[in-house]
């Protein structure tokens, strides 16, 4: 990859990536230096060894990772190699990293603190994962969550709030239309007056 | 047709049958109940499995055909045949409908009652599926949705809503919550909606002049194309509201939510989809020319329907509610895809059809038995009921990752398809609201059954158990319909394509 990226002038990749080869050795040690080796954290804790049917498989792929890589030291791919000086430098960029995760995990010459001081701003954020996830809970909660039971309101309390209204109307309708019963037969003498006056009106009016 | 057996009226009637022996045979003998409501959905789901098997997936057009002269000087016949949609319709209520009677199962009170309502209504849901008579469709429509007012009104649940806004008022006046308001809501909405689609048809029987309901017959009428338009649109409100388009859907959550769990089931598994069939079989099997220039309007209100169902769903905090509303957002998926007048997106609406009426008929089945034993459904209670009741948890997983559209699940194939159909279409931007309703969908599915199932237990339950005995009986078959077709879609399109091809021919004109 290092020698596609020179070999395309991209000289800002290839200062990023190479910087990356000698981070990934540094932080890839830490945790083997940190994990494996020097002294218990907890003295009352008992690790033990992975059972077989994890640790076979884990050795498989330990001894792919060698063997292919082995192969293409021996047999090396056809197509750009690079100028004769980029192997040395990402080998010696990644033994780099080693040595400064050695001295700084292992025998704890250089102080992790002192490194993590002097990059203040970058540590600072990558503790707080660069607000990211942060900034996605935050959308998440405002515009989805929010939205949401916005919607969730508008349907309990207005779309379905005509539908009870027209309800509501016809209920009361009913209960003002039912005093037209009366029960006593003047009103309804009345009612038979009025409409026959009505229809008089009307064939009149139609004639 | 094999040796002259009327296989679709056996199918249709055997529900009808046991209802009848119920109701006269079993008086206060719960078991005998029970067993024939099994016997008489078995007959109908086998016979529909068989249907399936037996259907000639190389013809196109209708088979199993049946007539019987019922009213000959109006027209009116009872004719039942089914073709491909319709087949994979019958096939869907079949499985649900023996699934139901599993998932009913311990209904206390009134057990002889409740069945005897619930195979009368199936009796009108197969009806509806393979009436090719517009009248006698309708009355099997009437006999699906009317025992719904005493079902949900008797057996249902009563819940809690805080009258807010300004229309509190109605809502304290009409009594908004409980069993009694969303069994009223549901019976008076569906035959609001049924009062357009009878306008239809007898506007369709009158101006055909040709004196038939039959569907063959009419299909050969080209109708006046303004008349189409409106028709269409009166046949699209009516089944619409069946099929939950917005805004005429809030029966469906209240509907749901307070109705038992065999009428949930079938209600939003089945039901629902009566109203995309009838959009489809009648409004766009009839009336090409208005499906066509009405198309932009039921592909617009249905990607609302995708995105504002998966929004509402999300802010829910009852079980139920939630699933209600993930069906309201899944229908518009089926109108999506029927509103794209495209092969694939028609057959992914007719997929979507079979694939959400089995993933939302599990999730209340499963809803049914975590209400049962926990007797809450609110979600902000729950916690770690997967450590109690594994199998229910890997039921409800399933149905909830079919519902976002996994592969190896039925709702990818259904989603896939139609929105395929949605970019094909004229309307390509439809593509961009289906899909955000499916992100949408994975947020609210997924949240829920972390909130339920996953984390630690919650204090306010214990002694929650798993399913026992015949309540697994609903889970596995569905479970495994979900994953069956969902890895071997071509059991479904095969008999499908060949009804949808021949139904767009005819509108998207060559």
């Amino acid at each position: 990859m290092l020698a596609g990226v020179l070999h395309g002038h991209l000289a800002g990749p290839f200062v990023l990536l190479a910087l990356t080869a000698f981070l990934t050795a540094f932080y890839m040690f830490r945790v083997v230096f940190l994990a494996f080796f020097g002294r218990p954290h907890d003295a009352h804790a008992h690790p033990h060894e992975a059972p077989p049917l994890m640790a076979v498989p884990l050795w498989i792929l330990a001894g792919l990772t060698v063997g292919i890589g082995l192969r293409f030291v021996v047999h090396p791919l056809e197509g750009e190699h690079g100028p004769s000086w980029l192997a040395p430098l990402s080998l010696g960029l990644a033994a780099a990293g080693f040595v400064l995760a050695w001295a700084t995990y292992q025998v704890r010459v250089v102080s992790a603190a002192m490194l993590a001081a002097l990059f203040g701003p970058i540590d600072y954020m990558a503790r707080r994962r660069y607000g990211l996830d942060a900034l996605y809970a935050g959308l998440y909660r405002a515009f989805i969550l929010g939205f949401s039971r916005l919607v969730g309101w508008v349907d309990r309390y207005l779309v379905d709030g005509v539908l009870n209204v027209l309800s509501a109307w016809t209920l009361r309708g009913g209960d003002v239309l039912r005093r037209m019963q009366s029960g006593q037969p003047q009103d309804y003498v009345y009612g038979v007056a009025f409409g026959v006056l009505l229809l008089f009106v009307w064939a009149q009016f139609w004639r | 047709m094999t040796a002259g057996i009327p296989v679709l009226s056996l199918i249709t009637w055997a529900p009808f049958v046991g209802a009848l022996l119920i109701m006269f045979t079993a008086r206060h003998r719960p078991r005998a109940v029970r067993l024939i409501a099994a016997i008489s959905t078995g007959v109908s789901a086998v016979l529909a499995l068989w249907l399936y098997v037996a259907y000639d997936r190389q013809a196109s057009g209708f088979q199993f055909y049946e007539k019987l002269p019922l009213v000959p000087p109006l027209g009116i016949n009872y004719e039942l045949a089914v073709d491909g949609m319709s087949l994979l319709m019958v096939l869907l209520t079949g499985i649900i409908i023996f699934a139901g009677v599993f998932a009913s199962w311990t209904v206390a009170s009134r057990s002889q009652e409740f069945y005897a309502l619930l195979l009368a209504l199936v009796t009108g849901v197969f009806g509806v599926f393979v009436s090719l008579d517009l009248f006698v469709l309708f009355l099997f429509y009437e006999l699906a949705v009317l025992p719904m007012y005493l079902l949900i009104g008797i057996w249902g649940s009563t819940g809690e809503v805080r009258p807010r806004g300004i229309f509190a008022w109605a809502y304290r006046e009409t009594g908004v919550g409980t069993k009694e308001y969303a069994a009223m809501k549901l019976t008076l909405y569906l035959l609001f909606g049924s009062a357009f689609i009878l306008v239809g048809i007898f506007a369709l029987y009158t101006s055909s002049g040709i004196g038939s309901f039959s569907f063959l017959d009419l299909e050969g009428v080209a109708f006046d194309r303004s008349l189409q338009r409106w028709v269409f649109l009166a046949f699209y409100v009516g089944f619409g509201i069946l099929a939950g388009i917005w805004p005429l859907h809030t029966w469906s959550p209240d509907g749901h939510a307070s109705a038992p769990t065999a009428v949930s089931m079938l209600h939003a598994g089945v039901l629902m989809k009566l109203g995309a069939y009838g959009v489809v079989r009648v409004g766009m099997g009839l009336l090409p020319s208005g499906a066509a220039d009405l198309a932009w309007l039921v592909g617009m209100i249905a990607c609302i329907n995708i995105v504002y169902g998966a929004l509402s769903a999300m802010a829910q905090t009852d079980l139920k509610y939630v699933i209600a509303y993930s069906s309201v957002s899944h229908m518009g998926i089926v109108m999506l895809g029927a509103a794209t007048l495209t092969e694939a997106g028609l057959n992914g609406s007719v997929f979507q059809m079979f694939a959400h009426g089995v993933m939302t008929g599990l999730c209340f089945a499963l809803v049914g038995l975590v209400y049962e034993k926990a007797h809450s459904r609110e979600i902000g209670k729950m916690g770690g009921f997967g450590r109690v009741m594994p199998g229910i948890a890997t039921a409800f997983t399933v149905a909830g990752l079919s519902s976002l559209g996994l592969p190896a699940t039925a709702g990818f194939v259904a989603e896939l398809l139609t929105f395929l159909g949605a970019w094909r279409s004229p309307h390509s931007w439809w593509l961009l609201p289906a899909v955000a309703g499916t992100f949408l969908t994975a947020i609210y599915v997924l949240r829920v059954i972390k909130q339920i199932f996953w984390g630690p237990p919650s204090p306010h339950f214990a002694h929650l158990e798993d399913a026992r005995g015949p309540e697994w009986v609903a889970l596995v078959i569905l479970v495994g319909v979900i994953v069956l077709f969902g890895l071997v879609p071509g059991l479904a399109l095969g008999p499908v394509d060949t009804a949808t091809v021949p139904l767009l021919a005819r509108i998207v004109a060559p």
